[in-house]
């Protein structure tokens, strides 16, 4: 019996017919998350992180290999899984209350227990007092916070974050990773997986890095974080993390000094 | 309310006045006559007239009548055939050609046709007035369907919606605003309509055959009045309809 | 394949409106004057097109709404750019343009037979007003909407105010301005209709209103269709027209 919340990918390979020509995007991923980890994928663009990503969401559905969710194989999306897009997916024409309750809309819980969730989940996001605000009159960075919400109120063993900051400006983007840090450590027994391009950003998160080369798409080395939490993104040791996986990148450190400044 | 709005304002007052008293000046002097251009009193005594008499609400009534009974079947209409053909393929490939095909003909040349099959019948102004709200309602709750961007469809497959909570909670709010400036231009069609139904179908009663009788008896003071009546009233009808898509439409604006 | 799939379904409907024509004339399903076979209105078709009298009116109520569509856009695109340019102008004409503007087109007819009679005049008088308000309206628009970017480079480059409008403001509003013609066309097309049904003894209005008048349901079908037709050629026209002076739109590649 797996734990609620483990992901198992083995020998993954996924192709793309582009014009009669098969195209392989994705080619002997193998990877396993365990319950509870904070794992971010890293990688250039065009490397195929977020079919990925997309294929554990189940929004891609042909693939050769498993993917499995407690031992079970992945095939469509489900309420297991809960997601955050880079642009927040907010329905425009909803409040944000109703948003953040929308995958609660199918399930008839007793009276005002669904109001319950969305209450506690808008408090978990920091967002109380908008819950009759609509998408469009707030900022990015709360926009993701309710998108964050609403991935969550369905209790997912997994919660998937395809850059979720991408579209925040830096100071924004530093402070929401320290609320998505509390979020996570709140909610201990999610599995959270992350795509993103900002390497600090990674190793201030996650357990796991995981470093993907492209064409084709490849684990090229999984680096774990030992890191006590909270991060210092200014210690040594945090440096030299960042500074490891830059090389394998083929930055020079120099860069890396100098960007840190 | 500040300076500049109110010289605004004062200045669009400035010509309107400005007509009126060359009106005044021209009908005084007897530059032309009383039977083109009758003096601004007599426009206005016979306004007053009229409202006292209370016939013109009769006929008042019975455009609006009219008007509601074509718009409301037109506009279910075209909100059926729009959303059937923005949801399935299929359907907008089998009704799709034809439906554009019909609408090329401009809608006053289905008036004769209508006169043969329906006789001069309220029926026949109806089904002319239906038809004039029925294109632009189709056309936009068609195009409205389309509106829903491919990133929201994921959004629902993620969260396992069925196709009537998809079409509820995803689709038609997206197709909203398109769907309420359909049924407001569809609203204007109509009553522009109601007034051709009553003009070229040749039949008494409503404000159209007020005015057209006016103009057969060159009673220039009541072709005024009606003109005006008739411009208020669609002036009302657009505002009405604005005023309730600000307020269904709040989710768009920002602040 | 999937395009001969798309015409087949398209096809679908007025063949079946064909056949149940068919049907009802061969069973004799009725015994009304207004039915007539697809055969006769194929015949009529033939007819009206080998005679001159089709397109004679045609041509007559095509010249009308030319004569009036020039006219009523000239004067709306002129009216819509100098109200779009001056907020002083706007100030002053803009309410009594929108009060105008508010009056059903059609509530028109009336006044116009009055003043200036029902002759040649009042059908150019009036498709030219049908044309006047959306043209300056859509053209006024456009002219507002002209990004304050675009305006800024001109005044760094210090243009003067008519190469301005020439280089800059007209150019960005034209989409503005074609959408303005295509509903100006639509519009008028269905103004002459509505002219020659209230007076006139030419013209394709004119030739639907005998038809009626003399209960030739196949002349007046095809009159539909010519009309419709027309309308249709038109617009393409104008499509091409509009392709061609906004051909710096189009997406590279």
């Amino acid at each position: 019996m797996t734990q609620r919340g483990t992901l198992d990918i083995v020998n993954l390979k996924k192709t793309f017919n582009v014009n009669g020509n098969t195209t392989p995007v994705l080619e002997n991923i193998n990877l396993k998350v365990k319950q509870g980890e904070f794992v971010s994928i890293i990688g250039p663009s065009g490397c195929g992180k977020t079919t990925l990503l997309r294929l554990v969401i189940g929004l891609e559905n042909s693939y050769e290999g498993q993917i499995l969710l407690d031992g079970k194989r992945i095939n469509g999306p489900g309420l297991d899984r809960g997601v955050v897009f880079q642009d927040h997916r907010l329905l425009p024409w909803l409040t944000v209350e109703r948003n953040v309750g929308l995958g609660l809309e199918g399930k008839r819980n007793g009276n005002g227990v669904n109001k319950q969730i969305v209450e506690a989940h808008l408090k978990l996001v920091g967002l109380q007092g908008f819950e009759k605000v609509y998408p469009a009159q707030l900022s990015g960075g709360m926009a993701q916070r309710a998108a964050i919400a609403r991935a969550l109120v369905n209790q997912p063993e997994l919660l998937l974050l395809d850059e979720p900051l991408g579209a925040l400006d830096a100071l924004t983007r530093m402070y929401m990773q320290l609320e998505l840090e509390k979020i996570w450590q709140r909610e201990a027994d999610v599995t959270m997986i992350m795509i993103t391009h900002d390497v600090e950003e990674a190793i201030y998160l996650s357990d796991k890095v995981v470093i993907m080369s492209s064409r084709p798409g490849t684990i090229k080395k999984i680096i774990r974080v030992e890191l006590p939490r909270p991060r210092d993104r200014a210690s040594y040791d945090f440096m030299k993390l960042k500074e490891e996986i830059l090389e394998e990148f083929q930055l020079h450190a120099e860069n890396v000094f100098s960007y840190a400044i | 309310m500040d300076v500049n709005k109110v010289v605004l304002k004062l200045r669009g007052l400035a010509l309107p006045l400005a007509l009126l008293a060359v009106w005044w000046i021209i009908t005084k002097n007897e530059w032309v006559s009383a039977v083109f251009l009758p003096p601004p009193e007599t426009v206005a005594a016979t306004c007053v007239k009229l409202l006292l008499k209370g016939k013109i609400f009769v006929d008042l009534n019975e455009s609006i009548t009219k008007v509601a009974q074509g718009f409301l079947i037109g506009i279910t209409a075209g909100f059926v055939l729009g959303t059937a053909m923005g949801l399935s393929s299929t359907i907008e490939k089998l009704f799709g050609p034809l439906f554009n095909a019909v609408r090329q003909v401009p809608i006053l040349g289905w008036i004769p046709i209508l006169i043969l099959i329906f006789g001069l019948t309220e029926l026949a102004k109806i089904i002319f007035i239906a038809l004039g709200a029925f294109y632009p309602m189709t056309l936009n709750t068609f195009d409205g369907c389309r509106q829903l961007k491919k990133e929201y469809l994921e959004v629902a497959r993620v969260f396992e919606f069925n196709k009537p909570r998809l079409l509820w909670r995803f689709i038609l709010p997206s197709a909203l605003p398109s769907i309420l400036s359909g049924i407001r231009v569809s609203m204007s069609e109509a009553w522009m309509l109601v007034i051709g139904a009553e003009i070229f179908f040749k039949t008494r009663g409503g404000l159209g055959d007020m005015m057209w009788e006016a103009k057969s008896k060159v009673q220039m003071d009541i072709v005024f009045i009606t003109i005006l009546i008739i411009g208020l009233i669609g002036f009302i009808l657009n505002h009405v309809m604005k005023i309730l898509e600000n307020r269904l439409l709040r989710w768009r604006s920002s602040n | 394949m999937k395009k001969v799939i798309t015409l087949i379904l398209g096809l679908v409907l007025p063949v079946l409106i064909l056949i149940g024509m068919e049907v009802v004339a061969r069973f004799e399903l009725t015994t009304s004057q207004l039915f007539v076979e697809p055969k006769v209105i194929f015949e009529t078709l033939v007819d009206l097109i080998k005679g001159d009298e089709l397109f004679i009116n045609l041509g007559i109520s095509t010249l009308r709404v030319f004569i009036g569509f020039v006219l009523g856009a000239a004067a709306g695109l002129f009216f819509g750019t100098v109200m779009g340019i001056s907020r002083t102008f706007e100030s002053y004409v803009g309410p009594i343009f929108n009060a105008l503007r508010q009056v059903p087109v059609l509530a028109w007819i009336p006044l116009f037979i009055i003043w200036v009679g029902i002759d040649e005049g009042f059908k150019i008088t009036f498709i030219a007003v049908t044309a006047f308000f959306p043209m300056a309206l859509n053209t006024c628009e456009g002219v507002k909407g002209v990004s304050k970017s675009h305006l800024e480079v001109g005044a760094v480059l210090e243009i003067n105010r008519f190469k301005q409008l020439s280089t800059i403001i007209i150019p960005a509003s034209l989409p503005a301005i074609f959408t303005g013609l295509r509903l100006v066309l639509s519009i008028t097309w269905m103004a002459v209709v509505g002219a020659e049904l209230v007076a006139s003894s030419e013209g394709i209005g004119y030739m639907m209103y005998r038809a009626r008048q003399q209960l030739q349901v196949d002349t007046l079908l095809v009159c539909i269709l010519a009309v419709g037709l027309t309308g249709y050629v038109m617009n393409i026209l104008l499509e091409q027209i509009e392709h061609y002076f906004l051909r710096w739109r189009k997406v590279a590649g």
